[in-house]
């Protein structure tokens, strides 16, 4: 074995796990990307990232969520409302004036 | 020599046009709200109660040595105990009107109703203070004295009225929003029923709502009908307070109680 094919070897040894991680990383990603044919029905599968888009709610929903929140506006309403006006009471003035 | 004059007077120029600018956009006039009225009226009470201290020691040396020198410092004291008096009393009742005028609900004729007559009083008080300097004895003061303390039940006749419109102006606004919410929610649920989901609970948790906001109403009417029967009488315009502000402590209550079943309703359907 002449000195070329050493290194030849060496070079191998050291690409070969490379490969073969770079190998199993790209399988796992085209598996999980495509669809997985399972008992003859197509499953979709999960989706390695989130949606970018997201599902856009029913319009009862976005009408439940809006009443929610008018809910929330009249409970801090009734917790803040001033039902006795105490600084608008009359002022404390004499009106009984006895000029003697 | 020529160059550094010339900049000079630019820069002079350009911080003149820079202040003018500044001082066209700076607020010349303050708005007249009812937070400024009541700084005013805080303000003109605040005279009012140290010139009425003044008046009672002046009262209390005048009672004691009966001296000529005590009893003109007790008619000054006393005519500008009358003057605050009445700035602190025409303050008040801006004050009444600025709170009418700010409160969203209330109904057109009601205000104007209110208007006109604290107006009336304001402007009566204005002529009033002006008869107070030419008072140039006790009786007179006196006399000009008790023409105030004749409308003395009428200023807090209007100033009970005029907090009975506010607050039921607020909470009949609340009140209104609260039935809104249980006619969208109603429809919600008719919604679900023809779609042909089981709707037995969710219809009969909005009865019960509904029951609980009929409770509210009949408080608030109840309150509405106190206010409505406050008189002249000054025992009638505190009880008519005091019992009116009860009830509409109740309509809130109720009301509170409404929203909390309502919002069980909701959480309801999100959980089907």
């Amino acid at each position: 074995m002449n000195n070329r094919q050493i290194i030849l070897k060496k070079f191998l040894m050291l690409l070969l796990p490379l490969i073969i991680t770079v190998a199993l990383i790209f399988l796992v990603i085209v598996f999980r990307a495509n669809v997985v044919i399972k008992n003859g029905n197509k499953v979709t599968p999960t989706p390695i990232l989130t949606p970018t888009t997201a599902v856009s709610p029913s319009p009862q929903t976005e009408e439940l969520d809006k009443i929610g929140n008018d809910m929330k506006e009249i409970e801090q309403d009734l917790e803040t409302i001033d039902i006795k006006e105490i600084e608008l009471l009359p002022p404390a003035v004499d009106m009984n004036v006895k000029l003697k | 020599m020529k160059q550094a004059a010339l900049s000079f007077l630019l820069l002079l120029t350009s911080c003149f046009l820079l202040l003018t600018q500044t001082l066209a956009q700076s607020p010349t006039t303050t708005e007249f709200n009812f937070d400024r009225a009541y700084q005013d009226y805080l303000y003109n009470y605040n005279l009012y109660r140290s010139a009425y201290q003044d008046y009672l020691v002046a009262q209390n040396e005048y009672q004691k040595y009966k001296t000529l020198s005590s009893q003109t410092k007790f008619l000054e004291t006393a005519k500008t105990m009358l003057l605050t008096r009445a700035d602190t009393v025409k303050t008040y009742l801006t004050a009444l009107r600025m709170k009418l005028r700010e409160t969203t609900g209330i109904i057109n004729y009601q205000q104007n109703l209110y208007y006109v007559k604290l107006d009336d009083e304001v402007a009566w008080v204005d002529s009033y203070k002006q008869s107070l300097p030419s008072a140039g004895s006790l009786d007179d003061l006196g006399q000009l004295s008790s023409q105030m303390e004749g409308k003395s039940n009428l200023y807090h006749y209007l100033a009970y009225k005029t907090i009975g419109v506010v607050v039921c102006a607020r909470e009949s606004a609340l009140k209104e929003h609260v039935q809104d919410v249980i006619s969208r929610l109603e429809n919600q649920i008719n919604q679900i029923r023809n779609e042909g989901r089981n709707t037995d609970v969710l219809e009969r948790w909005l009865i019960e709502a509904k029951q609980k906001f009929a409770r509210a109403e009949e408080k608030f009417t109840q309150a509405q009908n106190i206010y409505g029967s406050i008189t002249e009488n000054p025992s009638s315009q505190t009880n008519g307070y005091n019992s009116a502000g009860v009830a509409l402590e109740q309509s809130n209550q109720y009301l509170k109680e409404t929203i909390t079943s309502l919002k069980e309703i909701i959480r309801e359907i999100k959980n089907e």
